[in-house]
């Protein structure tokens, strides 16, 4: 690669301005951090701080990124999930059961209250016809005298 | 964004969250720590992966900012940092007998680096060592586009002055 001096020189004026491209500082890192040959003493800075980030870019760090936690998660998830459902489904149908008991019992009431309801109007029918033996009672007596 | 998705996301992109909060960490310890917290809080909370039209840009955020407060709480406790820094890179080539070998010229403008000011420092790193673009560093850093460069300009020049002091303690 034949970068011009010049050229290599203005760009780490540029450089040291923060007025570098991404592709110009790419350029500059080729170039100092390749170089084996002896550099011009003014740019052995470049070349140092060069080096050093192309180093800086290959260290690589492997950390366990952790599965298991974000499985136990889910997994708690459905422990909540299904406890809930329990919750619910048992309070369903205790209120169901509730609800049958009560219809159950409003039914016996109705039944109930037919049942008393004839009974008394039997018991009116009853006297009723209790009142027409007396009457007959009556009558009877009348003819007797 | 699927949970699998997610996780292949973060999987690449941890190298770079690493360097990033070991700028700020120096330790190792604490880097890999505040890298792995700031990943399971991303995929405990799954709308931020849904919602963050960037994973890595908003890691790299949170990153920065768990970081800097770890080092304020660090700072507030009055503990130094001086562990390892950057042993990795330089003891593989230590015993090199170049007269001024390459481990040692890292190691300098390592130094250097390490004595910028946080902010300074973590612009340069988002700029010259993860190559971010200038709106992407915007955002990240909460700074403005002019912000960005001034800072980015010190930070650039710093590291030069001090270098060219080294070389001339040397000589």
């Amino acid at each position: 690669m034949k970068t011009s001096h010049n050229a290599i020189q203005a760009l780490l004026e540029k450089y040291l301005e923060g007025q570098t491209s991404l592709e110009e500082e790419a350029l500059l890192q080729r170039y100092f951090s390749d170089s084996e040959e002896p550099i011009h003493p003014n740019w052995e800075w470049a070349r140092d701080v060069f080096s050093y980030t192309h180093n800086e870019q290959q260290f690589k760090v492997n950390l366990e990124v952790q599965r298991t936690n974000t499985t136990s998660g889910i997994s708690w998830m459905r422990i909540a999930a299904s406890f809930a459902l329990l919750v619910v489904t048992t309070f369903g149908v205790y209120r169901l059961q509730e609800d049958y008991q009560e219809r159950k019992m409003q039914e016996a009431y109705v039944e109930t209250k037919k049942a008393f309801e004839l009974v008394s109007k039997q018991l009116r029918h009853a006297q009723e016809q209790v009142a027409y033996l007396d009457y007959i009672d009556q009558t009877a007596q009348k003819i007797l005298k | 964004m699927n949970q699998y998705k997610v996780i292949d996301e973060l999987q690449s992109i941890q190298s770079r969250l690493y360097r990033v909060a070991r700028r700020i960490l120096v330790s190792h310890e604490e880097s890999q720590d505040c890298v792995q917290d700031v990943m399971v809080k991303i995929l405990e909370r799954k709308e931020i992966a849904e919602q963050a039209k960037s994973i890595e840009a908003y890691a790299i955020t949170m990153v920065k900012n768990q970081s800097m407060d770890r080092l304020k709480s660090k700072q507030a406790g009055f503990l130094r940092i001086e562990e390892g820094r950057l042993e990795d890179v330089a003891s593989a080539e230590e015993e090199i007998d170049d007269s001024f070998s390459r481990s040692q010229r890292l190691r300098k403008v390592d130094d250097a680096v390490q004595n910028l000011p946080e902010k300074q420092r973590l612009v340069w790193q988002l700029r010259d060592v993860e190559g971010y673009d200038f709106e992407e560093i915007e955002s990240i850093m909460d700074m403005n586009a002019s912000a960005v460069r001034v800072t980015l300009s010190r930070a650039r020049k710093a590291i030069r002055t001090q270098i060219l002091g080294e070389y001339e303690n040397e000589s």
